[in-house]
């Protein structure tokens, strides 16, 4: 079910009903059992038969997390035991999201060798937030294992967790620990708590239906052509397509924050009416000045799951020095993985190679050092800022050949009149920039925070942008990872 | 009397706000606020119903027919002749008075499963499959239409059972209906109201498939006239198809054959004819050959509401003479 449809409207009414009528404390049997209802349906309106593969995780994970709480810590099984349960778990997110990419590349691989292969493709519909919800659960079974949690007695509770439908779909990736502790906390439906979840949810489908609907508009019809000749010759793009093309990077990169970022908004703000508080998942990222401060604005919570879950057992114990080029070769493993976490292509393994890379270079050239001239790291963070436009280009496009075909018809600097079309779509980039630059000020304290009058006259000037300027709807882009 | 509170304070400023930015585009001159009525409070709704919203920001027609939704299976059954092509036909062939005086007239029914961006021969094949079909003619529009992938409506709808067909037209309608209501108070300036890209919103007929155009904008143009009877395809470059569209032609001719219904191809304007007509002559059967002249389109591609009454007279006159040529004959090749 999409945050942004008419059925949605329709279930979180009637949950906001229950709320009212008897779930005022929110920890309520009742209650509890009426959410779990509540996000079995949000589940099951995808298609309801994934339903079993939700399940057959969360099985998995409470029965590991119980046998390794259950055993003393010297167990030796206890490390299989989170073995299977992490096997368990990829291998179901693998079939379902890699199959036909690694049977493909075996075909591609084989044919190489002169061995004509046809592998027919399986064309699994996706079970939608396997990669978000695989994580969170993940995440409990090896907090668990390493003793930084104690496993969960009740499984109606570990359902309701992973099952929770603010964070189900796409994030933000909560884990256990950020969950179970509001779980038993009474958290009453008061004033201040509907003001500050209605500003989060309005906010959140302004950027969604105005910013990243209208600018998908300009993206959609232009970007499959912007790799090829097509481009070029059309009347459309003109003879100025370098500049067209730049821009249309520009609106993507505008696109994908907002409509993520819109997604993360409203999810907080629903579970904020709910009673809980979600972690935020983006921070500004478009004002880092350096590719690590970028990964600790951009989807904060994939980054710190993949630091605490993947780039420490990589590096091993972080409190004993480690070799630099361990450290290295983890960071570029660790943005391989994101990238593929992504989907299943290549130009997704792209993307998160060029991050890997720029990651490497900024630590061998101490660019991330606050210690730099000014100048230089002004000019550090259009380095940096180009580079992630560059790596959405990847991520945007089909295949690598749209990719760099993209990449060389704005390396051919034709520059010319702008697409009146895309020009319009720069207008729906004011309020993402606007946000950045107060975001900015606010940062260095030359800006004071936004008061609550303030929040709610902006609510009151996005609700009328909503009605007046919302685009064709369409699903958010983290629905297909 | 006790004193709002601050967080009441602000929602007294929500409201306060937002209804003076209403208030104030009251204000606006009805001249200019003229130019912000999108085309959802334009459009219009048919009379009967008869109808179902088929398009309206993303496509419903798809999963309405695959899905069988509103009972098209039960029309489609009994159909005689099917049309089938994308959102050309449905816009030349949009007169039902004129179609159902004459196929009436011959004792016919006629379906039109033709869609929306539909330009392949792919899910019409699995309709034909999925509810057993048998009429006795099939007529495609085949200017670029052989070989093409589905549409992701068609995708969606041949992946997904009956539950996300009925999801989907549930949100159309549903946003159609509250968008309605909005624009009659509140304008609109989003980007399809900036853009130079036609929009169209039409309803289709539960019983004979026919497009019901409520609204439409785009730069309205001429169509170059199209030259004589059969001539375009006899100036048909040989070997000018795309990669597999031969092949594609051929399985669904095939598979057409084998149920005993017979395979006509036709082009609407502004498309040249050149692709249909070369594919007819290859495949062995009818090509249904317009002759229309000074025709002109809604949005430089879709002919209007005028050019289409002629082209369906032309069209049918010439359906007609291949009915003729091919009624008594089991060989599908009638010329």
């Amino acid at each position: 079910m999409n945050f942004v449809s008419w059925s949605f409207v329709i279930l979180f009414t009637v949950v906001m009903a229950g709320r009212l009528l008897f779930g005022r404390r929110k920890t309520g049997d009742a209650f509890i059992w009426f959410t779990i209802v509540a996000s079995t349906v949000f589940i099951m309106w995808h298609v309801p038969a994934y339903l079993g593969i939700m399940l057959a995780t969360i099985t998995i994970d409470y029965t590991a997390a119980r046998v390794m709480d259950g055993a003393p810590r010297d167990w030796p099984w206890r490390k299989a035991v989170l073995g299977s349960s992490i096997a368990a778990n990829l291998l179901l997110l693998g079939f379902f999201k890699y199959s036909d990419f690694a049977l493909t590349s075996v075909a591609r691989l084989l044919n190489l060798f002169g061995l004509s292969v046809q592998v027919p493709r399986l064309d699994l519909i996706l079970p939608i937030g396997i990669s978000f919800y695989t994580f969170g659960s993940m995440s409990y079974t090896i907090d668990v294992y390493r003793g930084r949690l104690r496993a969960i007695r009740n499984f109606r509770d570990f359902y309701y967790f992973v099952a929770f439908f603010p964070h189900l779909v796409a994030g933000p990736i909560v884990r256990a620990g950020q969950f179970f502790y509001q779980f038993a906390r009474p958290r009453r439906l008061r004033l201040v708590v509907f003001n500050r979840a209605a500003y989060l949810i309005i906010r959140g489908v302004f950027l969604k239906m105005v910013c990243a609907d209208n600018i998908a508009r300009a993206v959609n019809i232009y970007w499959n052509d912007a790799g090829t000749r097509k481009c070029i010759e059309t009347p459309l793009a003109g003879a100025g397509y370098s500049g067209n093309l730049i821009l249309l990077a520009l609106l993507f990169s505008a696109q994908i924050f907002c409509d993520f970022e819109g997604y993360t908004s409203i999810a907080r703000g629903l579970a904020y009416l709910m009673g809980y508080r979600f972690p935020i998942n983006f921070r500004w990222p478009y004002i880092a000045s350096t590719f690590s401060d970028f990964w600790q604005r951009w989807h904060i919570t994939l980054s710190t799951w993949l630091r605490d879950y993947l780039y420490v057992p990589l590096c091993g114990d972080l409190r004993r020095r480690i070799a630099v080029s361990r450290a290295y070769v983890s960071i570029f493993a660790v943005m391989l993985l994101a990238g593929l976490w992504h989907g299943a292509a290549i130009t997704f393994v792209c993307w998160g190679a060029i991050h890997g890379t720029a990651l490497v270079l900024e630590r061998v050239l101490r660019m991330d050092s606050p210690n730099r001239r000014a100048g230089l790291r002004i000019g550090w963070f259009f380095v940096v800022q180009a580079a992630a436009m560059l790596a959405l280009i990847f991520f945007r496009s089909q295949s690598m050949t749209a990719a760099l075909g993209f990449i060389h018809n704005i390396a051919d600097l034709s520059f010319g009149p702008i697409n009146a079309e895309i020009a319009v779509a720069c207008l729906f980039l004011i309020p993402p920039v606007a946000m950045h630059l107060n975001g900015f000020l606010e940062e260095r304290g030359i800006a004071p925070s936004m008061t609550r009058y303030t929040q709610a006259a902006l609510a009151a000037a996005m609700f009328f942008g909503i009605l007046t300027a919302h685009g064709e709807s369409t699903e958010f882009l983290y629905f297909q990872f | 009397m006790t004193r709002p509170s601050k967080e009441a304070k602000c929602v007294i400023l929500f409201g306060a706000v937002f209804a003076l930015l209403t208030a104030g585009w009251q204000l606006v001159p009805r001249s200019i606020a003229g130019r912000f009525r999108p085309l959802v409070a334009e459009a219009t709704v048919p009379p009967s119903s008869e109808w179902y919203l088929g398009n309206f920001t993303s496509q419903v027609e798809q999963f309405a027919v695959y899905d069988n939704l509103d009972g098209e299976a039960d029309a489609l059954k009994h159909a005689d002749v099917l049309f089938v092509g994308d959102s050309l036909i449905l816009f030349a062939l949009q007169n039902q008075p004129m179609l159902q005086h004459f196929f009436g007239e011959r004792g016919m029914r006629y379906f039109f499963l033709a869609f929306s961006a539909e330009a392949d021969e792919i899910f019409p094949e699995r309709i034909v499959r999925k509810f057993n079909l048998h009429p006795k003619w099939v007529i495609v529009d085949a200017d670029d239409f052989f070989g093409m992938a589905p549409s992701p409506a068609a995708s969606k709808a041949m992946a997904f059972g009956r539950f996300e067909g009925w999801k989907h037209r549930f949100e159309t309608e549903t946003s159609f209906t509250v968008q309605r209501a909005i624009h009659r108070i509140f304008p609109y300036f989003g980007m399809p109201q900036w853009d130079f890209h036609p929009q169209w919103i039409w309803y289709r007929s539960k019983t004979d498939g026919i497009m019901w155009l409520a609204g439409a904008r785009g730069n309205a143009k001429g169509v170059r006239d199209t030259p004589a009877e059969n001539a375009v395809w006899r100036e048909a470059r040989a070997g000018s198809f795309r990669s597999g569209e031969l092949q594609a032609a051929e399985k669904f001719r095939n598979e057409l054959e084998s149920r005993g219904v017979r395979l006509a191809l036709t082009w609407t304007p502004p498309n040249p004819g050149t692709n249909a007509g070369h594919l007819a002559s290859e495949l062995q059967v009818p090509l249904i050959a317009t002759e229309t002249r000074g025709l002109s389109t809604v949005d430089g591609k879709h002919l209007d509401r005028g050019s289409s009454a002629r082209f369906t007279a032309s069209f049918l006159a010439h359906f007609d003479k291949v009915l003729g040529n091919c009624g008594s004959k089991t060989n599908v090749i009638c010329d």
